[in-house]
């Protein structure tokens, strides 16, 4: 469709131009921070560097957004072992916690971290910031699940929150609203199915499922 | 930080991304020879380019690209190693740098990875 087109374009355009700066910006900041020694001006210097990092990764989706549509992701498949990956979230999501598995899927082992970076944030800003992750075995393959003790998601916002630039009533107002978008694009990429299992005020899990490899 | 400082050459023609990061590599340790590509960075370098231990280059540069420009400076510099940056969309840099050898960041790259690339390469070279 041309919407898609422009829209990706659109995308494209702005994500390269944003970047060069922000690279600019970072390093700058990082220079700064050798320099201040003032408390409180070290105090407001980490809250530009969080806003300016918070932004880049908002950049970065976008970009991650542009270029699955564009087709420029590639995959390459590889036996992943999902214990690996549970250990990076656990070491850079505070809160995060896991289930020990000895489970491995057949999978991208880079866009299937990117998946579940997708989903523990998800989980970690919506969801009250204690994502638990788990995974079992199951008669149609793996299921790799992202708990969280959240509102919860009513059956009619379902289907909804996977679409680009989707925020449900109530939720914070940090990101785009693109995150769901990106790891349910992703999925379709790899061929992994995703969903979610939720009632309001019973918290969600969402769960992708792979084969095993 | 060790007592010499290493010579990186910076091969970037964004003047604002060229600047920061010849601070943050100065404040590193670092002696830094900038240039906007291949020909700037080889004249102001003169006869100190084969002593550099570290080249670090955006991948699109105005003449050659940067993992073109680094395997030319590497044939005076062979054991500098080599970080390739770009903001590019496409696969190209990550690939090129990739089939070099090279390590590749994308832009906005966090500064702490580039100086924990650099403490971890120059614990390796020196």
């Amino acid at each position: 469709m041309d919407s898609d087109r422009s829209k990706t374009r659109f995308l494209t355009a702005i994500g390269h131009d944003l970047r060069q700066p922000l690279h600019a910006l970072l390093l700058y900041l990082a220079a700064l921070d050798r320099r201040v020694k003032d408390e409180e001006t070290r105090t407001i210097l980490g809250k530009a560097d969080q806003a300016a990092q918070s932004l880049a990764c908002m950049i970065e989706g976008l970009i991650h957004l542009a270029r699955i549509d564009a087709g420029k992701v590639e995959t390459e498949f590889h036996s992943v072992d999902i214990q690996e990956i549970f250990d990076e979230m656990v070491a850079t999501v505070p809160g995060a916690t896991a289930d020990a598995t000895a489970l491995a899927v057949r999978s991208d082992p880079a866009l299937l971290r990117a998946i579940m970076q997708q989903l523990v944030s998800n989980a970690d800003t919506h969801g009250g910031g204690k994502p638990h992750l788990s995974a079992t075995s199951t008669d149609a393959g793996v299921e790799i699940q992202v708990r969280d003790d959240g509102p919860g998601i009513e059956a009619k916002d379902q289907a909804r929150i996977f679409e680009e630039f989707t925020r449900l009533d109530g939720a914070p107002s940090t990101g785009l609203g693109i995150g769901l978008a990106i790891a349910a694009k992703l999925a379709a990429l790899l061929s992994h199915k995703i969903e979610v299992r939720s009632a309001l005020g019973e918290g969600a899990t969402f769960v992708v499922h792979a084969s095993p490899a | 930080m060790k007592s010499s400082r290493p010579l990186i050459l910076l091969l970037e023609d964004d003047n604002a991304s060229a600047e920061a990061m010849q601070i943050v590599l100065r404040d590193w340790g670092a002696d830094v020879v900038h240039g906007a590509d291949i020909d700037d960075v080889s004249s102001a370098a003169g006869n100190r380019a084969s002593q550099a231990i570290i080249i670090i280059t955006d991948f699109h540069l105005p003449v050659a690209d940067g993992v073109s420009a680094a395997e030319r400076l590497c044939k005076d510099a062979p054991n500098a190693q080599v970080l390739v940056l770009s903001g590019s969309l496409s696969n190209d840099a990550k690939k090129a740098a990739k089939r070099a050898g090279y390590t590749f960041m994308s832009k906005p790259a966090p500064p702490r990875e580039i100086i924990a690339w650099l403490n971890q390469t120059y614990s390796l070279v020196d």
